[in-house]
């Protein structure tokens, strides 16, 4: 018990006042008041009137009729009738009133009813009325409160389950609330987001100062805002979120805080960078298609021209008789058909692979036995066009798991573009050698135009090349390249990559991996 | 208590008026009358105030009554069993029966016209003067005479003096707390 519990002297009790008679006859019932008046005034004079005659006749023993004390006594009687009936005409209306309203305040009535016109009838009107309009306005309350409670359920019920952000600051950036989906988003409890520190977490910092800015309530930008920034989540992810930030304002339109509403647009955003990319992938394809075509009216008319040409100067011997002539004309012919006949082998063999008709058969197969063969085959081109071609056989056992057929066209394929886009003098390298334990590789290096960065973003698409005059100059279909990147998907472990420095040279490289132990006793894997 | 004090206080002195006025304003002799309102007061005290109004203001008030018009010993004390009886009846009778005082609707007109006026008037009728017989103040061949308007010199200002009272005054009375529902509380 403490010093304040102990128990003093008891307080005195106050006073009652001390009821007068005036007090007294304030609070006797109105009735009776009423009763009283009536008493004083009517029955009084008779009472009076009675002791007088009391008086006058008593005292001795009555003879006859006394008409006046009978009268009298009447009229004290009638009197008092008459004062009773006055006072509950008056009070009655008053007792009806009181019983109304006790019912009233219990709920039992609903309006204030007494069948009088005069003041009490006034009053109670008066009451009825002040009644209805307060039952009124209770009902139009009890309306609004039921309505407010319906829209502050409903706004409760967007605020969790929308799928949107909602964030809720005063007018200095600082998070008075957010909604479910925020956490949901983040990963992070709500309780742990409104936290200012942490939010500086969330935002990346490049970003916080723009944020902060967008949540400014004294900054100068217009309202709605719209922002752009990023969130990062508790596993590490960065969100792309697109904010619409408006204002909240009080009575006067002074700005007291600001409603964030965010969507993340990470997915939409990327969908639309993929569109971008597939669209600007189908305009260079595009592109690519028109340059075949208008490469290949060019390289098919070439030939056939040749062809033709010769053939007709051969046949009608304009020359007159110059078999020496004749016989040249007819290796010409047999060149440019040749070189029609490459032409429409390579168009073939890339539709054949995009349709999947290509069959890969792979076995043990020595890479360096294929280098050795395709640089034979090249070397009277690179002769022609007086590019020097180093080949270089490994002096290791090169075996790996291919198809020879395919691997050879590969490697054909990059040798021939190579001399292409080698100038006269110019040195076209072809090797093997180990880029790891187990992994070869082969090289076909050139000292030619070389390419860019974007040039080898592309290169291995079809109907590509480099540049468009020099390839015209060169010939080709533009789809060596292309070719080579399908042959090399087709097989196991084989991988193509092309590095190059514009007027320098281009090194393309094909990885394989090394085989050092029998292979499987498979003869073949289809595509 | 002060209050039931003051009310039979009240009764005596009004018992005392209109029982004196009624003694002279049409007499038969001998403190009898043909009119006697002070009836009212004995059978309405008693219905309203119990055994303070149906019992000593009803016996009380006509002795002083007598008095006042010079009646002898015999009146003053002889009539006060009658007079007691005219209290006490209706006062009995309508605690028994639980009857109110506001005598609502014919059947309470009716059962304060029996109960409150005709059978406390028969009592007091042949009680009052078969004193005044025994006393030789009258003679027996009178005495039917005098019972007939003891009784109904009583009997008929009660009822059509009392019916309009109980209706009005009563529900004043109890709105006021001034009844006593039981014999003296």
């Amino acid at each position: 018990m403490t010093r304040d519990d102990k128990p003093g002297p008891p307080a005195p009790e106050p006073k009652a006042r001390l009821e007068t008679w005036k007090d007294r006859f304030r609070n006797t019932p109105i009735l009776l008041k009423v009763l009283l008046a009536f008493a004083l005034v009517g029955v009084f004079p008779f009472v009076v009137m009675s002791i007088v005659e009391t008086i006058r006749a008593g005292g001795h023993r009555p003879e006859g009729p006394n008409v006046p004390a009978l009268l009298v006594s009447l009229g004290l009687v009638m009197s008092f009738i008459a004062a009773a009936f006055l006072s509950s005409l008056i009070t009655g209306p008053l007792r009806q009133l009181k019983k109304q309203v006790e019912a009233l305040s219990q709920g039992a009535r609903e309006t204030l009813v007494i069948d009088r016109h005069d003041e009490i009838g006034q009053l109670a009107a008066a009451f009825d009325r002040l009644l209805r309009e307060r039952s009124e306005r209770e009902l139009d309350l009890r309306r609004s409160e039921m309505h407010l409670s319906y829209q502050k359920e409903l706004s409760e019920r967007i605020f969790d389950c929308t799928k949107a952000l909602i964030i809720v600051t005063d007018g200095h950036g600082r998070v008075l609330q957010l909604n479910r989906y925020c956490a949901e988003l983040t990963g992070y409890p709500i309780g742990e987001l409104t936290d200012e520190l942490h939010w500086q977490s969330l935002i990346p910092p490049e970003e916080y100062q723009l944020v902060m800015r967008a949540l400014d309530a004294s900054s100068p930008v217009p309202f709605p805002r719209q922002i752009e920034n990023h969130w990062i989540t508790r596993e590490g992810d960065r969100r792309l979120l697109q904010f619409i930030n408006g204002d909240i304002r009080d009575e006067d339109g002074h700005v007291i805080g600001i409603v964030a509403i965010g969507h993340d647009i990470t997915d939409q955003r990327r969908r639309e960078m993929d569109l971008i990319q597939a669209r600007n992938q189908a305009e260079l394809a595009n592109r690519a298609k028109s340059q075949f075509l208008a490469n290949m009216s060019h390289e098919l008319r070439t030939p056939l021209n040749a062809i033709i040409g010769f053939s007709d100067l051969a046949a009608h011997q304009r020359l007159g008789d110059r078999p020496e002539k004749y016989r040249e004309y007819a290796s010409d012919i047999n060149v440019a058909g040749r070189h029609l006949l490459e032409i429409i082998n390579d168009i073939l063999d890339i539709s054949k692979i995009d349709l999947g008709a290509v069959m890969i058969r792979e076995s043990e197969v020595d890479v360096g036995d294929i280098v050795e063969s395709c640089g034979r085959l090249v070397a009277p081109h690179a002769r022609d066009k007086k590019v020097a071609l180093n080949v270089t056989r490994p002096n290791w056992p090169a075996m790996c798991w291919a198809d020879d057929r395919a691997l050879k066209q590969i490697l054909f394929n990059l040798l021939t573009n190579a001399i292409k886009f080698t100038d006269t003098g110019g040195t076209v390298a072809l090797g093997v050698e180990k880029a790891g334990e187990d992994v070869g590789r082969v090289y076909v290096r050139d000292t030619g135009i070389g390419l860019t960065e974007e040039q080898l973003e592309q290169i291995f698409q079809p109907f590509w090349q480099a540049e468009s005059t020099l390839a015209r100059q060169q010939g080709g279909t533009g789809l060596g390249l292309a070719i080579v990147k399908r042959l090399a998907e087709l097989m196991t472990g084989i991988k193509v990559s092309i590095s190059s420095k514009p007027g320098i040279g281009t090194e393309a490289v094909v990885e394989f991996p090394i085989l050092k132990t029998a292979p499987h006793p498979r003869s073949a894997a289809s595509v | 208590m002060a209050k039931n004090i003051w009310i039979t206080a009240v009764l005596i002195a009004l018992g005392l008026v209109l029982g004196t006025l009624g003694a002279i304003s049409v007499p038969v002799g001998m403190g009898v009358t043909n009119f006697w309102p002070g009836m009212l007061v004995q059978s309405l005290g008693g219905i309203w105030f119990g055994l303070w109004g149906g019992l000593i203001a009803a016996a009380g008030f006509p002795a002083l009554s007598n008095l006042m018009i010079g009646g002898s010993l015999i009146q003053v004390i002889g009539f006060i069993p009658a007079n007691a009886v005219q209290g006490l009846i209706p006062c009995w009778a309508f605690r028994h029966f639980g009857m109110s005082s506001s005598i609502p609707g014919w059947r309470g007109i009716g059962f304060f016209g029996l109960w409150g006026c005709l059978l406390p008037n028969l009592v007091g009728g042949i009680l009052g003067p078969v004193v005044l017989a025994l006393t030789g103040e009258i003679a027996w061949d009178a005495y039917p005479t005098m019972m007939w308007s003891w009784m109904f010199g009583n009997a008929v200002p009660a009822f059509l003096l009392g019916v309009p009272l109980l209706r009005f005054g009563s529900r004043i009375l109890e709105e006021a707390g001034l009844l006593i529902k039981g014999y003296w509380r």
